[in-house]
C-alpha cells in the first residue's frame, strides 16, 4: 500500500488535524516520533525520493534549530529574559540556571516544528497536484473555477520567470539598475500578470469551461475505507502518545 | 439562403458604459458558413474586440454592449451556455503562450473534453485522434511551454478540433510564428473547410491567406465595412483602399537598393560560438546544451540599418543577448572595434540600445513624458530640468506622441507604446539600436511609422540599426544588409534571394 | 457566501499570488541568513519576521482591488493552495495558516461593511492581522512557551513589517495599477476618472 493511492483530500485534512492534535500537547518525544514516523512512511510506503525529502526538509531543520535556541534563552517563566531585565545577565549560576530548566521547553517547540515539518513533506511527495485539485472538487466542493485557475497559474510560473528575466535585462538595458526588490520590474510583471490572466480566462472560456455547467472528469479520486483508515489511525496513535508517553 | 456562421446586428461596444468612442460602432456584418473569411483592418480598429464579442467573451469579461444582436448559427450568443458557445465557435489567440491552463497538451485535450461533458471513456481515444490529425502525437506529454511558437498554436488547434467546434475565429494567429509554421497552419484550415467547418481570420497580413481566402472583407475605424466580396481575383481593385487603410497589399516586395560602400563595421562577430543554454552542474562544471551559433561570422555596418532573419527559436535574440553581456559565448565580438570582454556592462548599454518584443517591459514609469525624461537624466547629467523637459517633448513630437504625453505609457495602443519604448531607449543618445521583432503586434502602418522615423536618424544621426524579424517583406524593404540565420550560421543574403527561395 | 467569482478574477489573483511568492522568495532566503545569524542569540524566529508581511499579500491585494465580501479571505486560501502546491515543507498545514491570515485581514473591512479603503484602513487591517496570526502562532507554533517580552518584540517587527508590506506597498502598487488603466473592470477603478489629453 502507497501512500500516493490515499485520496489528497483526506490526506491532507488528517495532516490538517494531527497538526491540531499535536498543538495541544508539550511533549518532545511524542513530537519526534511522529517526525520519524513521516520518514519511515516515505521510505518505506512511498516512491518520494529521500534526498528530495531531506532537501526540503534542510530549512525546516535549521528553523526548528533556531526555535530551539529561542526556547532555550527566552522560555517563559524562568527565562534568561527575565534574568537580563532583572540586571543579572552577568552572573553564569543564573543563566546555567535557566538553561537547564528551559532545555524541555526549547525540545518542545523545536520539535513540533520537524513533526509539522514531517507531515507536511509527507503530504507534499506523495501527492500529484492535478489529483489533488480534482480532488478537492469532488470532496471539498472546490468551484472548477479555482481548481482550473490555480492550476493555470501555476503552470504560468516558467514563463513567468522567463519574462522576469527579460524585464530587468530591459531595465538595465536603459541603464537602470534595479536591485533583488526594486519595485519597477515587480510592478511590471504586475502589468503583464493582469494581462496574461485576461487572456488565458478568455483562451479557457472560448475552450468551453464554464465554473457552474455540467461536466465530466477525467480523474476520479475516490475516498474509500482505507483513507478513513489512515485518518483515524493517525490521529489516534498520536492521542494514544499523548496518553500513555511519560510526561 | 443557408444559415450564417455569424451575424452582428447593429452592433455598438465601449470599454465603459460612460466612455464616449465606440469601439465598435454600429457594426453589422454577416460571414457565410463553410467559408474561410479574412478580416483585414489596421491596429486599433476594433477588430479583435470584434472577435471577442461575436465569442461572447465581451461583454462577459468586460466592457459594456451598448446595442446590437450576435446570433452564431442562427442562435442569438447570449442565450448560449459556455460549452454550447464553444461548440459553434472557438478562438485562437495571438500569443502562443497565453492559451494554455494545463502543463502538457494530453491534458489541455482532457480540460477541453470534460468541458463538453464528454464521458471519460471517450477522452483518451478523441485526444489522441485529435493529435494524430495534426502530427503533435510525439508532443502529447511534452511541457507544452517548451514548444515553439508555430507547434503552440498547432497544439491550440488540435484543442479547437477536439472541441468540434463549427466555426474557428483565428485572432492574428500567424503573426508571432515564422512563414513556414505559418503556412502549415493555413494548410489545415484548407482541410479543416473541406470538412465543412467556417474559417474567420483576423489578419493584417494577407499573402498567407490569399490563395485559401474565399472572400476578404476590409474593416474600417469602429470595425465598420469599408468594403467586401474581395478576393485574389479582383483585388487589385482595391489596392487604393489597402493603402488609404494603412494595409499591406500583397505584392511584390519593395526591395531597398544595397547601400555602398559599406561603411566599417559598429558591431563585428568574429567566429562567434553561442550555446543554447549553459547548465551547471552541483560542482559548478559547465555544460553546453546544443548550440546555436557555430563558428559564425557577421559585420553590421555603422550608419546603416541590418536585419537578422530565421526561423523562430533559431537563436536571434540569443545572438542580441550575447552582444548585450546576457548570454554566453566563445569567439570573439567587436563594438566598434573595441573587445566586447572588455567593455563594461553599463558602458556598453550607454552604447547599445534594445527595444524587446514586448513594449510593455521596459517602462519604468508613470507618464509617457517621463520615460524620456528618466533617459535624458540617467544619460545626459548636464542638461537642466527645463532644458531635459523641452527636448522629451521635442523627441515625444517628432514621433507623433506629443499629444499622450501625460498618458501612463500602458494606456497607449501597441503601435504608441513600441514607438515610445523606442524612443526611450534612443534618450540616451545610444548610438546603436538592436530590434526585437518590431512587428510584434503592429500593423503596416506603424510598423512602417517606427521604421521611418528610425531610417531618418540612420541617415541624419548615423544611428546603426540592427533588428530581428521573421517578416521577409520587412526586411526587404528597410534593411540595408540582410543576415539570414540557418545552420548555425549568419549567411548574408541578397534581398532578391530571400524570395526566390520562397518560390521553391 | 455566495462565490461569484470570475474566472479572471480567479486568474487575476491566482497569478498575482504566484508572481508575490517567486518575486518575494528571495526575501524568505533573506529572512532565513537573518535568521541563521540571530541563531546563536536565541532570536531565530525573529529574523523571518520582517518579512511576515509577505504572508498577507495576496489577501491584502484581493480586497482592495475587488472590495466585496470574502475577497480578501479568498485570495489568501488561493494563495496558500497554491503555496502547498509548489512544495512547501508546511503542506496542507500552510493553507490553515492562508485561513487565519485572510481572516485576519478581513476582519476589519467586514466590520466597516466594506465602504472604506483608505491607508488608515489598510493599516490598521495590516495591524489586526498580526495580531491574529502572532494568536495563531501561539496555539499553532507553540509560541506560548516563549516569554512574553520577546514575544511582544516578535510582534512589534511583524506589526510594522505588515503595516509597510501590506498597508503601503500593496495599496501603492494597486494604486499605480489602476491609474494605468490596467485593473478595468474591478472595484478599485470605479471612479477613477482619467482627464490627460491637452
Amino acid at each position: 500500500m502507497k501512500l500516493e493511492k490515499l485520496n489528497p483530500s483526506l490526506k491532507a485534512l488528517t495532516v490538517l488535524l494531527c497538526a491540531i492534535e499535536l498543538s495541544f500537547q508539550y511533549l518532545a518525544g511524542l513530537n519526534t516520533a511522529v517526525f520519524l514516523v513521516c520518514l519511515l512512511l516515505l521510505i518505506f510506503c512511498s516512491d518520494a525520493s529521500l534526498k528530495t525529502a531531506l532537501q526540503i526538509l534542510i530549512p525546516a531543520f535549521i528553523a526548528a534549530l533556531g526555535l530551539f535556541f529561542m526556547g532555550l534563552y527566552y522560555a517563559r517563566g524562568n527565562s534568561l529574559t527575565d534574568a537580563e531585565l532583572s540586571g543579572l545577565s552577568s552572573l553564569p549560576y543564573a543563566v546555567r540556571a535557566a538553561l537547564s530548566t528551559n532545555f524541555g521547553a526549547a525540545l518542545q517547540l523545536a520539535t513540533r516544528l520537524l513533526a509539522f515539518a514531517g507531515l507536511g513533506v509527507l503530504f507534499a511527495l506523495t501527492t500529484d497536484r492535478e489529483l489533488f485539485l480534482y480532488s478537492l472538487m469532488r470532496q471539498c466542493r472546490l468551484p472548477a473555477g479555482f481548481a482550473y485557475g490555480i492550476l493555470a497559474a501555476v503552470n504560468l510560473m516558467p514563463e513567468m520567470v522567463r519574462e522576469f528575466k527579460t524585464v530587468r535585462l530591459a531595465f538595465r538595458v536603459r541603464g537602470l539598475r534595479p536591485g533583488p526588490f526594486s519595485l519597477g520590474p515587480v510592478f511590471t510583471m504586475l502589468v503583464n500578470s493582469i494581462r496574461w490572466s485576461e487572456s488565458v480566462a478568455m483562451a479557457m472560456e472560448s475552450k468551453g469551461f464554464s465554473g457552474e455547467q455540467p461536466r465530466s472528469y477525467y480523474l476520479r479520486p475516490k475516498v474509500r475505507w482505507y483513507d478513513w483508515l489512515f485518518c483515524l489511525g493517525a490521529l489516534g496513535a498520536i492521542l494514544a502518545g499523548m496518553l500513555l508517553l511519560p510526561k | 439562403m443557408e444559415t450564417p456562421a455569424l451575424r452582428l446586428q447593429d452592433l455598438c461596444f465601449r470599454y465603459s458604459e460612460q466612455g464616449k468612442r465606440n469601439i465598435l460602432d454600429h457594426v453589422s456584418l454577416e460571414i457565410p458558413a463553410g467559408k474561410i473569411t479574412v478580416l483585414m483592418g489596421s491596429g486599433g480598429c476594433g477588430k479583435s474586440t470584434l472577435a471577442a464579442v461575436a465569442a461572447g467573451l465581451y461583454p462577459e469579461n468586460g466592457g459594456f454592449l451598448a446595442s446590437g444582436t450576435v446570433e452564431l448559427f442562427g442562435r442569438s450568443v447570449g442565450e448560449l451556455s459556455i460549452p454550447e458557445r464553444a461548440r459553434l465557435l472557438s478562438l485562437m489567440f495571438q500569443n502562443p503562450e497565453l492559451q494554455f491552463c494545463m502543463d502538457t497538451l494530453r491534458k489541455e485535450l482532457r480540460f477541453c473534453l470534460e468541458n463538453l461533458n464528454v464521458p471519460r471513456e471517450e477522452m483518451d481515444g478523441r485526444a489522441l485522434a485529435a493529435a494524430r490529425a495534426l502530427g503533435l502525437e510525439e508532443q502529447l506529454d511534452q511541457k507544452l511551454h517548451s514548444l515553439s511558437g508555430g507547434e503552440k498554436q498547432r497544439a491550440m488547434l488540435c484543442c479547437l478540433t477536439v472541441l468540434e467546434s463549427r466555426c474557428l475565429l483565428l485572432d492574428e494567429t500567424l503573426a508571432n510564428i515564422d512563414s513556414g509554421a505559418a503556412k502549415e497552419l493555413v494548410a489545415q484550415m484548407v482541410r479543416l473547410r473541406q470538412e465543412g467547418k467556417t474559417i474567420i481570420a483576423i489578419d493584417h497580413r494577407l499573402e498567407t491567406w490569399l490563395e485559401a481566402a474565399d472572400e476578404i472583407i476590409i474593416l474600417g475605424q469602429g470595425a465598420q465595412v469599408l468594403a467586401r466580396g474581395i478576393n485574389r481575383d479582383n483585388l487589385a481593385e482595391y489596392r487604393e483602399l489597402f493603402r488609404q487603410e494603412g494595409l499591406y497589399y500583397p505584392e511584390k516586395p519593395h526591395l531597398k537598393a544595397a547601400a555602398l560602400p559599406e561603411p566599417a563595421p559598429a558591431v563585428e562577430l568574429k567566429g562567434v560560438s553561442i550555446p543554447r543554454a549553459v547548465e551547471k552542474d552541483r560542482w559548478g562544471r559547465k555544460t553546453v546544451r546544443g548550440w546555436l551559433l557555430r563558428d559564425a561570422c557577421a559585420a553590421f555596418p555603422q550608419g546603416r540599418m541590418t536585419a537578422v532573419l530565421g526561423k523562430s527559436g533559431s537563436g536571434k535574440t540569443s545572438t542580441f543577448l550575447s552582444v548585450l553581456k546576457q548570454h554566453p559565448y566563445e569567439g570573439s565580438i567587436f563594438i566598434r572595434g573595441r573587445d566586447l570582454k572588455s567593455i563594461r556592462e553599463r558602458e556598453l548599454f550607454g552604447q547599445i540600445g534594445m527595444v524587446f518584443q514586448n513594449p510593455g517591459n521596459q517602462f519604468v514609469s508613470q507618464k509617457a513624458e517621463e520615460e524620456l525624461l528618466r533617459s535624458l537624466r540617467l544619460w545626459e547629467r548636464d542638461l537642466s530640468e527645463e532644458a531635459a523637459r523641452e527636448k522629451a517633448l521635442a523627441l515625444l513630437d517628432s514621433f507623433g506622441l506629443r499629444p499622450w504625453h501625460r498618458f501612463s505609457p500602458y494606456m497607449l495602443s501597441q503601435g504608441q507604446q513600441r514607438r515610445l519604448a523606442v524612443l526611450a531607449v534612443l534618450a540616451g543618445r545610444q548610438e546603436i539600436l538592436f530590434l526585437d521583432e518590431p512587428t510584434y503586434g503592429q500593423d503596416r502602418r506603424s510598423t512602417d511609422a517606427i521604421m521611418e522615423r528610425l531610417r531618418l536618424k540612420v541617415e541624419t544621426e548615423g544611428l546603426t540599426v540592427v533588428f530581428i524579424t521573421h517578416d521577409r517583406e520587412l526586411a526587404a524593404a528597410w534593411a540595408d544588409k540582410l543576415y539570414r540565420l540557418e545552420g548555425q550560421k549568419l549567411l548574408e543574403t541578397r534581398p532578391e534571394d530571400l524570395f526566390e527561395e520562397a518560390a521553391l | 457566501m455566495k462565490l461569484n467569482w470570475k474566472l479572471k478574477d480567479i486568474l487575476m489573483i491566482a497569478v498575482c499570488s504566484v508572481l508575490f511568492g517567486f518575486v518575494f522568495l528571495g526575501a524568505t532566503y533573506a529572512g532565513g541568513l537573518l535568521s541563521g545569524v540571530l541563531t546563536p542569540l536565541g532570536l531565530s524566529s525573529l529574523g523571518y519576521e520582517p518579512f511576515y508581511g509577505i504572508y498577507f499579500m495576496a489577501g491584502a491585494f484581493g480586497i482592495y482591488v475587488m472590495r466585496k465580501p470574502g475577497t480578501g479571505l479568498v485570495a489568501e486560501m488561493l494563495a496558500a493552495i497554491i503555496e502547498c502546491l509548489l512544495g512547501n515543507y508546511f503542506g496542507p498545514i500552510i493553507i490553515l495558516s492562508g485561513f487565519v491570515q485572510g481572516l485576519g485581514f478581513e476582519l476589519l473591512f467586514a466590520l466597516r461593511k466594506y465602504r472604506r479603503f483608505d491607508l488608515p484602513t489598510m493599516l490598521i487591517a495590516s495591524v489586526i492581522c498580526s495580531v491574529v496570526t502572532m494568536g495563531y502562532n501561539l496555539v499553532i507554533s507553540g509560541y506560548s512557551s516563549i516569554a512574553v517580552p520577546v514575544l511582544a518584540l516578535m510582534l512589534a517587527v511583524r506589526l510594522v513589517s505588515a503595516m509597510l508590506i501590506d498597508g503601503c506597498l500593496v495599496k501603492f502598487l494597486a494604486d499605480r495599477l489602476a491609474r494605468a488603466g490596467v485593473l478595468k473592470g474591478y472595484a478599485i477603478s470605479e471612479g477613477l476618472s482619467q482627464d490627460l489629453e491637452d
